[in-house]
């Protein structure tokens, strides 16, 4: 049951120079709300993303998330897993040590990284190095980094890139297995889309420009697209 | 976990990696030898007094070879945007300045380590003063050589030519610390200076970098 906001956006607008990558984002996410945003390369989703979670400040407008400023209030990230299309690990490390890593800067049990990584279906990759893994075998593991320490908030940005149609129907899975925790989902798979959210957003150019409930159909939202 | 302890991991972090891969302290160890190497040609012996261009020598050997290493310290948070993923975590961001300032003080300290006898060697000194007073000035130059150097490591960090401009920036900053270390190192070869003034110089610049590193640290990972 939704019953409370936990993320706002405020007339939320960030400039690279003279060029606007957000031109004013209004937007709200509800506990246990699943959101999708869509839109064409460079309309401001990954920008969005990195300012909701605190790694880039807006030009202008507020960010609130869990009824706190991010900047003050830096406690509130261990809430937030954030998937992004850079993997934050490091090539010279295994897949094992980077979980580790990660595990002990948030406070988990480095020996719980291993059911996380079973989950995504990585256990028998942990002892390569990072730098061996394909595509796919990276934002697998980056989902085992995003989910391991069970945050109420969970910000992918393009999780199915990559990946092959397993692992594609894996991650959806698990997203559906924990489907009790908020999303914010960027993806150009609009089957994916309309499958899992409550809502949908449609950014262009900085700004979103349709909004759409649970029950649009792919045929709506691929004339947006045309 | 708190803030030392997110500071200290990662410190840990960038050990294992370098251990794993060395490439930072064999580029490191294979600069500085050079430098004082080319060095010792240039200078020959007998035409000064060797302990005190071996205390200079010495010096510029460690700043010349710490631009590197500054450099080299966050250029590896970049390759997969690992610094966003470090900002990201639950902790205030100058932990990552906490983390790699002690990774670099590590790294200086192991060229330090090589290089003195080499320098001692090459340049035929036979210290005659107090070691305590090396030991001090080396701990206090290389801590305010670190800070300094990882604060504008981190300035640099998104910027293209970040290892030209590094030394740029770096060299008139740490003027007073190379003077003061070079002049303490000479009172340790020569056993002839009070040292006293110079420790208290070290000293306060020291506080200087380190507060001006604390306080600007945070503006200098914004996007």
């Amino acid at each position: 049951m939704i019953s409370s906001e936990i993320l706002k956006t405020e007339n939320l607008v960030k400039k690279y120079g003279e060029q606007y990558a957000l031109r004013g984002v209004n937007f709200s996410l509800q506990k246990g709300e699943f959101v999708s945003i869509l839109g064409p390369n460079g309309a401001g989703k990954t920008t969005f993303v990195k300012i909701v979670s605190g790694t880039t400040k807006p030009t202008q407008g507020k960010v609130t998330i869990f009824g706190k400023n991010i900047e003050e209030f830096p406690e509130i990230k261990k809430k937030i897993g954030v998937l992004s299309h850079d993997s934050f690990f490091y090539r010279n490390l295994t897949g094992r040590e980077n979980l580790e890593f990660y595990a002990k800067m948030v406070g988990v049990a480095p020996d719980r990284v291993f059911k996380w990584a079973e989950l995504f279906g990585m256990e028998k990759n942990l002892d390569k190095r990072f730098s061996e893994y394909s595509r796919g075998m990276k934002v697998r593991l980056g989902l085992a980094r995003v989910f391991m320490n069970e945050p109420e908030l969970l910000l992918l940005d393009e999780p199915f890139s990559g990946l092959d149609p397993a692992g594609v129907e894996k991650t959806v899975e698990v997203i559906e297995k924990y489907r009790d925790r908020s999303y914010i989902l960027i993806t150009h798979r609009l089957d994916i889309a309309v499958r899992l959210s409550d809502r949908i957003f449609v950014f262009e150019r900085g700004k979103v420009t349709h909004h759409f409930e649970r029950g649009v159909s792919i045929q709506e939202l691929q004339e947006i697209f045309k | 976990m708190n803030f030392a302890k997110a500071a200290w991991y990662l410190y840990l972090k960038d050990l294992r990696l370098e251990f794993r891969t060395k490439e930072m302290v064999n580029t490191l160890l294979v600069f500085a030898l050079l430098t004082v190497v080319i060095f010792n040609f240039a200078i020959p012996p007998g035409l000064v007094e060797t302990e005190l261009v071996a205390a200079g020598v010495f010096w510029v050997t460690i700043v010349f070879t710490g631009t590197l290493a500054f450099n080299r310290s966050f250029s590896i948070e970049t390759e997969e945007d690992s610094l966003r993923g470090l900002l990201l975590l639950p902790y205030d961001s100058s932990f990552i300045m906490i983390g790699k300032v002690l990774f670099n003080i590590t790294l200086i300290f192991i060229v330090e380590i090589v290089v003195y006898p080499v320098v001692t060697v090459l340049f035929r000194v036979s210290p005659e003063g107090n070691l305590l007073t090396f030991v001090l000035a080396t701990i206090l130059a290389t801590t305010g050589l670190s800070f300094i150097g990882t604060l504008q490591g981190a300035v640099l960090l998104r910027t293209r030519a970040r290892e030209i401009l590094l030394p740029l920036l770096f060299f008139p900053v740490i003027v007073p610390i190379l003077i003061a270390a070079t002049k303490l190192t000479e009172a340790y070869f020569t056993g002839r200076m009070n040292a006293g003034t110079w420790l208290k110089f070290l000293t306060l610049f020291d506080l200087i970098y380190i507060s001006a590193t604390i306080f600007l640290f945070e503006f200098t990972l914004e996007d």
